[in-house]
């Protein structure tokens, strides 16, 4: 009776192991790419929703441009060969390559491109809308020559073409929010939800073939599993490093390549310019003076990220150094305090909760505290109560958040953005800066960038750092994020 | 038929909790702040914008009638569709709910596999060293958080060992060794907590057959203690265990966020907790239904299993 039962038993644990020994054989060949991300997107819609994770999956890797932003900050050809200009610099007309094909194997044809910027024109997400809102026509004029004609001339719109408004959509496309489809040197095969998400090498790609044959984006949100995942050979790269203390565990240089690059995220202590107390401009100097910006990235960020004086990057073309506008000096912002008549003010910092921004109001209320501005720091749930409080309502005095989008030292220009920040010189600034010439285009926004900073219209704190771990040996990972793409085509590895 | 009429009674009980928990989860919801168009739309929205899509998805209409509405949706198995994606809350919900099933399946069995005969060494030789240290262990065992065992075990066998992934799923349909190989620290990282936690019950459960007259009786007819336990205090003991894995069980549904977000696994607690921060109201209401409903059929499941180890409480039903 019970020797039947063992048997019974070992038989079944035998046929169990035989089975996963046999399985073990079945995953896919070729060379795969194992890449961890923070953020996992809800959709792959890129027209309804502006979500930094779809870009930065699909841009250039799935879907691409007319033009690309190379990782120097630099526009490049890529889906046209070349673009002309017209005089009045209201009018592009795009030479398509001609060799260009999507993974389907339908031709990227004058006719696909209008198609998809139509389509792009038509999107609902916030971002599309105010960047394709200035196109009036688009037009074939024949099947290698595209013409777009804007209302009025604008540097921007180019700039913006090089990123999720200027993707080119296989005309087939049936669902972009589950099924994308473009041109690119990978096609999106499949997708766990929670988990992963998994680009293929295109089987024709038109362009030079990517190094790898499976990307595997990895979503990990929590940075000690990011870590361990890295440690144990699970990942390949890690794409975004949200814990700069770790970064110690990889200093095997042998086994690991730390990257350190800049990004286009300008954490910003914002102040709401419709508060009263904030509407003086020695006050706001006097905040800016008060705040130590090397100590609170050294304290909040491990010392990683640079430091900024307005809303510039340092990989933006009009990029200049004003971070030492306001060096810190708590005795004269005392004196610009006294000078203003302000004594006993209290101001309200409201944040949303993010592993950067907590540490930093912490800092922030401290070394207000000593030049005698009391903070009363509260922490919000980014999407239920800081997005409709403090962004939408404009519930605040002070808050604190990362821009990410390039180029977004516009928003300033925009007097019903959540700053409340209404100053027609530079407005007006913006405006001629947008549709210069390129020289003065530059020059115009260097004064740009330098009027915020006198104007202390709100206090920089520093730019994000970009920061990777990338396995010994994986070579061509872009050091700097000037784009959102996080770009596969670069990428490969020796030995 | 005394047993068809106490099923009967407690699936009426069970069908009521039901829809009084779908009551209490759709009002809770509602009164949650944020709103979903919104937090849809993103920094940049107008209001005019915001006030379309919450006529578009319905917001605006009364709550009574959106309550009516999901009920009857449920009943027909429709869930409704995220606000966020468009996706139906059934398509989204189903493959978490494997990871989730999987995890708690084979971890529970495993458990109560390693609580049982802890428990009896602990308790048949609580006066020797070697069932004290037993018992010891099972005390440190419970002591241990389940993210730390995770951590800890992650640590060992993923990172210095390389023996499994450190964390991640691949589904049973792609590749069996994988999904299995991603599943074991998960699984063990329960079993360590949850083994010590049930063998305690298990150790109580023996040490009270011991003082029983049934035991003692066993025990003169000359069956050894080993044989008398076993044949006789198991049926006895298994009550209130059952009790209390039913509990652990229902409770782990939930609990379970712990080891997902150590293992980065994509089941249920994420997608609740990724819903609740994306504000994707649809998918919090339907996952809190799902995981009610869970417990309670649990909870039912346990009440039924009552009724088998031990025909007199049927017996008493009826009466």
């Amino acid at each position: 009776m019970r020797l039947p039962r063992l048997g019974m038993i070992a038989a079944i644990v035998i046929t169990m192991t035989a089975l996963l020994a046999g399985c073990t054989t079945s995953t896919t060949g070729g060379k795969t790419l194992t890449v961890g991300m923070t953020l996992e997107p809800g959709t792959l819609d890129l027209s309804v929703s502006d979500a930094a994770s779809i870009p930065q999956l699909l841009l250039y890797n799935v879907y691409e441009t007319l033009v690309k932003m190379d990782s120097s900050g630099s526009i490049e050809p890529l889906l046209a060969d070349s673009y002309d200009v017209s005089e009045d610099s209201k009018t592009y007309t795009f030479h398509l390559n001609g060799k260009a094909k999507f993974a389907s194997g339908t031709p990227v044809d004058a006719d696909a491109v209008v198609a998809s910027i139509d389509r792009m024109r038509d999107g609902t997400s916030q971002i599309l809308k105010s960047h394709m809102e200035i196109v009036t026509s688009v037009t074939a004029v024949d099947p290698a020559t595209v013409t777009v004609t804007l209302r009025e001339p604008s540097n921007f719109w180019l700039f913006n073409m090089t990123s999720t408004a200027g993707i080119i959509v296989d005309p087939a496309t049936e669902d972009m929010a589950t099924a994308p489809m473009g041109s690119g040197p990978y096609v999106y095969d499949s997708w766990v939800k929670g988990d992963r998400i998994t680009l293929k090498k295109s089987s024709d790609y038109w362009g030079a073939k990517p190094y790898y044959d499976t990307v595997v984006f990895r979503y990990i949100s929590d940075p000690n599993a990011m870590v361990s995942a890295m440690l144990s050979g699970d990942l390949d790269i890690v794409g975004e490093m949200t814990s700069p203390d770790s970064l110690a565990q990889f200093s095997d240089t042998s086994k690991y390549t730390i990257i350190e690059g800049t990004t286009n995220g300008e954490v910003v202590l914002g102040f709401n310019h419709a508060r009263p107390a904030l509407q003086d401009v020695l006050v706001r100097q006097a905040i800016c003076h008060a705040i130590d910006r090397q100590g609170l990235v050294d304290t909040v960020w491990g010392g990683y990220g640079e430091l900024i004086g307005t809303m510039v990057v340092p990989t933006d073309p009009y990029y200049e150094d004003l971070s030492q506008v306001y060096p810190y000096d708590p005795d004269l912002a005392k004196e610009l305090l006294a000078k203003a008549g302000v004594s006993n003010l209290t101001l309200a910092l409201r944040i949303p909760i993010t592993p950067y921004t907590s540490p930093a109001a912490t800092f922030i209320a401290s070394q207000l505290g000593d030049i005698g501005i009391s903070v009363t720091v509260e922490e919000l749930d980014f999407s239920s109560r800081w997005l409709p409080e403090v962004f939408l309502d404009g519930d605040y005095d002070m808050t604190i958040v990362s821009h990410v989008e390039p180029r977004d030292i516009v928003m300033f220009a925009d007097p019903g953005y959540y700053w409340n920040y209404d100053n027609p010189d530079f407005q007006a600034l913006i405006r001629a800066a947008d549709a210069a010439s390129p020289d003065n285009f530059i020059t115009y926004m260097k004064l740009a960038g330098q009027m915020l900073a006198d104007d202390a219209a709100a206090d920089w704190l520093f730019v994000f750092p970009n920061l990777l771990v990338a396995r010994a040996g994986i070579t061509g990972v872009s050091q700097n994020a000037t784009s959102l793409s996080f770009d596969l085509t670069t990428i490969s590895a020796t030995g | 038929m005394p047993l068809v009429r106490a099923t009967t009674r407690r699936l009426a009980v069970f069908l009521g909790t039901v829809l009084v928990a779908s009551m209490v989860i759709f009002l809770i919801i509602q009164a949650l702040p944020g709103d979903v168009a919104q937090a849809s739309l993103g920094m940049g929205a107008s209001d005019e914008a915001v006030e379309a899509l919450r006529q578009q998805w319905g917001l605006d209409r009364p709550l009574v009638v959106r309550y009516v509405e999901w009920l009857l949706g449920m009943v027909r198995g429709d869930f409704g569709a995220s606000y966020l994606t468009g996706q139906s809350v059934v398509s989204q919900v189903g493959p978490p709910l494997a990871v989730t099933g999987w995890l708690i399946g084979i971890s529970m069995p495993a458990s109560l596999a390693a609580a049982i005969p802890m428990g009896l060494v602990a308790a048949m030789l609580r006066r020797r060293w070697s069932g004290a240290l037993v018992n010891a262990l099972t005390h440190i065992g419970l002591a241990i958080p389940v993210f730390f065992a995770g951590t800890a075990l992650t640590i060992v066998f993923a990172v210095k060992l390389g023996w499994f992934p450190s964390n991640g799923y691949v589904p049973l349909r792609t590749s069996i060794s994988s999904w299995a190989a991603h599943l074991t620290l998960p699984v063990l990282a329960i079993v360590v907590v949850q083994g010590c936690f049930l063998a305690r019950y298990v150790r109580a459960g023996f040490i009270d057959v011991l003082t029983e007259d049934y035991y003692r009786t066993a025990r003169a007819v000359g069956w050894t203690k080993w044989r008398g336990m076993i044949r006789h205090g198991m049926r006895n003991m298994a009550t209130s265990l059952v009790t209390v894995v039913g509990l652990q069980v229902a409770s782990m549904f939930v609990g379970a966020i712990l080891v997902e977000e150590v293992f980065v696994l994509p089941g249920l607690g994420r997608l609740l907790v990724n819903a609740v921060r994306a504000g994707d109201l649809m998918v919090v209401q339907g996952v809190a239904m799902l995981l009610v409903f869970i417990v309670l059929t649990v909870n039912f499941l346990v009440d039924l299993a009552y009724l088998v180890i031990d025909p007199r409480l049927a017996r008493g039903d009826s009466r």
